[in-house]
Formats: structure tokens, sequence, C-alpha cells
């Protein structure tokens, strides 16, 4: 009992001495660790733009207590103002408007419709828009068939054209204009004017 | 700066009083660098550790909920967390500073006293010295003589018992008296 207290003794003497020396020794070398003066400047400065970003959108805000929303800090990430996110967002959502309330007429698919030459095929393309008699199913007549993006079929165009004719022959207006008062040729001209038309607006 | 001091300047700057925060960082942060040091051989990854401890420290006292018994211990279990944190990077983003054994072999000359005398002069051989041990036996020879840390605080900080702290410590002398016996004249 004795001896074994001893040496527990003996050891913590060893321990301390040994504790002491490298102590010593080491603090001169420890002493020269010394970090580079960093200001508590540059700290919070760290935190804040590291840590806390809503600190370094909103900085006095937060200086003040009053916690800013999260639509606020979403702008301010975007780097955006208020206003201007609004336009863009009315401005979008007008556009939505329109495209549910107009659809495009365009993306529908064509009609197939019986061919007038039975040797070639069954059935052929008509233009969007063209009914199968050759009259224009839109509300407002030839602007499908004047429409530079889609390919005219010269039968369709034709028959429009005779549809137009048939509406100048009918026309007759306030103003004392007589369409029958046209000759023949000023008709043909006019036709081919309108024709020309069609073939340039098809190219 | 004593465990009462840091109490105090701790309670204070949870009021709001950046003073007190101010030198709670002043007085602190120095020695907790060193620890931090004596883990991490690169002197910038040690401060940029630090200076996460501190930014982590003045957001907890932002907050009105009751300070830890002892802020100091407190404050070395982030820094301890912080390095555990470091080591768990990939290793491609650690920096190289050379292996243990360049620095320790170009440094540690046994066989010439004047030589060994510098050599226990130099911080790099000290650190180097270091990392021959077992990860907690460094840990307490950083805070007890790197930072100056009493037993009773490293116990706290590591979550040991104050006379497990002194066996690890005794364990680790051994091995320091045997590699490096400069350190022990």
């Amino acid at each position: 009992m004795n001896h074994s207290h001893h040496l527990n003794n003996s050891d913590q003497k060893t321990d301390a001495l040994r504790e002491t020396q490298f102590l010593a020794r080491t603090q001169r070398v420890v002493a020269k660790l010394k970090p580079s003066p960093r200001t508590l400047n540059q700290i919070l400065e760290h935190t804040f733009v590291t840590t806390v970003p809503e600190a370094r959108l909103t900085g006095e805000d937060i200086a003040q207590g009053t916690a800013s929303s999260p639509l606020s800090s979403l702008f301010a990430m975007l780097s955006i103002s208020k206003p201007l996110a609004f336009a863009v967002f009315g401005a979008v959502l007008v556009l939505g408007a329109a495209v549910v309330m107009f659809p495009d007429r365009s993306s529908r698919a064509p009609i197939p419709v019986a061919s007038s030459d039975p040797e070639t095929s069954t059935f052929r393309e008509m233009p969007t828009g063209v009914t199968s008699d050759g009259a224009d199913s839109a509300d407002t007549p030839g602007t499908d068939a004047a429409s530079p993006t889609r390919p005219v079929d010269s039968n369709a165009a034709s028959a429009t054209i005779a549809l137009i004719t048939d509406d100048l022959d009918s026309f007759d207006n306030d103003d004392g204009y007589d369409d029958s008062l046209l000759s023949e040729d000023e008709v043909d001209s006019l036709l081919i004017t309108l024709d020309s038309d069609v073939d340039e607006n098809s190219l | 700066m004593n465990a009462t001091e840091v109490q105090t300047l701790a309670k204070a700057a949870q009021a709001g009083d950046r003073a007190a925060f101010e030198a709670l960082y002043t007085g602190l942060f120095t020695p907790v660098y060193r620890y931090v040091r004596s883990q991490i051989r690169h002197h910038e990854t040690a401060e940029d550790i630090v200076q996460t401890v501190f930014s982590k420290l003045f957001l907890k006292l932002q907050n009105p909920l009751p300070l830890p018994q002892s802020l100091r211990a407190y404050v070395y279990t982030m820094a301890r967390n912080a390095i555990a944190d470091f080591y768990r990077r990939p290793a491609d983003l650690l920096p190289v500073d050379g292996t243990v054994e360049e620095i320790y072999a170009d440094t540690a000359v046994t066989d010439s006293p004047i030589r060994a005398s510098e050599a226990a002069d130099d911080a790099d051989h000290l650190i180097a010295l270091l990392e021959t041990l077992e990860p907690l036996e460094r840990e307490v020879t950083g805070l007890r003589f790197f930072s100056d840390l009493p037993h009773r605080l490293i116990a706290e900080t590591l979550g040991k018992s104050e006379a497990n702290v002194r066996q690890i410590q005794s364990r680790a002398l051994k091995k320091l008296r045997r590699l490096a016996p400069q350190y022990f004249i």
C-alpha cells in the first residue's frame, strides 16, 4: 500500500516536472505565434457578408430590429427594384392572359379535303383557315391566305379572289361610286393586282 | 483574461454593448488562435478558422438565450468543431505545407546540440512534432501548452474528466520526450 502510494507520488512528480520543463521550453516558441491584426470591424463584416444574407441585403433593417420580407430579399438578391419587378410581372400576366384568350390558330391541325385530282392523292392539305369550298372560315377574311409564313394554294387563292370579285359586284356604297361602271379591263387589272399581291406574299 | 471576466463581458455584449464584445475579442483571439495553430500548420487557414469562431460567437450573443456556464470553454469547443470541419474537407482543398516528416527531418537534428536547440525555438518544428501524437493527445497538448488553459477547462472543452485529461497529457509528454528531448532540459 505504502509502496504503491510512493510510486504514484513519484509518477506525479515526474509528470509535473515534465510539464514544467515542456511549458518553459515551449512558451518562448508559442509566444511567437501571433495572428495578424484583424479589427473587430473586419470580423463583423465577414459575419454579415458570409453568414447572414439578410443582413447584407438590408443591414439597416437588421440594426433596427425590423425583419425584411422574403419578397424584398428576393428583389434585393436579383438586384432589381420593386416597381421594375412588378412591371415585369404585370407584363407577363397580360401576355399570358392574351395567349389564353386569343389562341394561335396556326396550331390547329390541317383539314384534309378531297383532291381535285383523284390520280395523285386522295387527300390534300388546304391552307389553314380555308374551308373545303374555298371560303375563308376566319373572322378576318383573307388574312390567312395572305400570310407570308404559310404556303398558298393557287386554287384556294383563285376561289378567294372570286369571292372578292363577287363582293365588288354587289358593292354599292353611299359615296355614289357605282362598281357597275368598272369596265372589264379595269376588273381584270384589279384581279391581276390582287393576284400579284397574293403571289408576292406567297414568296 | 479569467473566466469571470469573460462571463461578465459576454453578458454585457449580449445586452448590446459593442465595446464589451470588442474586449472579449481582443482578450480571446490570440489564445484561441494559438490553439488552432497547434492543430493546423497553415497560418492563414488558422486565422480564418478563428475569425469564423468569433463570427459565430457574435451571432450567439445576439440571441437573448442564457449563456453557457463557461463561455471560454464554449469558445474553445467552437474552435475544436471548426477544426474538425476543416479536416473533413476534401484533401485537394487542404493547404499543402510539406509533410510532417519533411519539416521534422529539416529541423530535428538530435546529434547536434546547437541545431537541436535552434529547432526547439522553431514553431513549425514544434507543431510538426505535435502531429506525431494521437488526435486527443494533440488537442490536450495544444490547449494546455499553446493556449495555457487549466486542466479543468480543458476537461470541460473536451467533455472528459480532469483526471482523464491529466493522463492523456502525461502520455503525450512521455512520447514527446522520447522524440524531442531538447524540449525537456
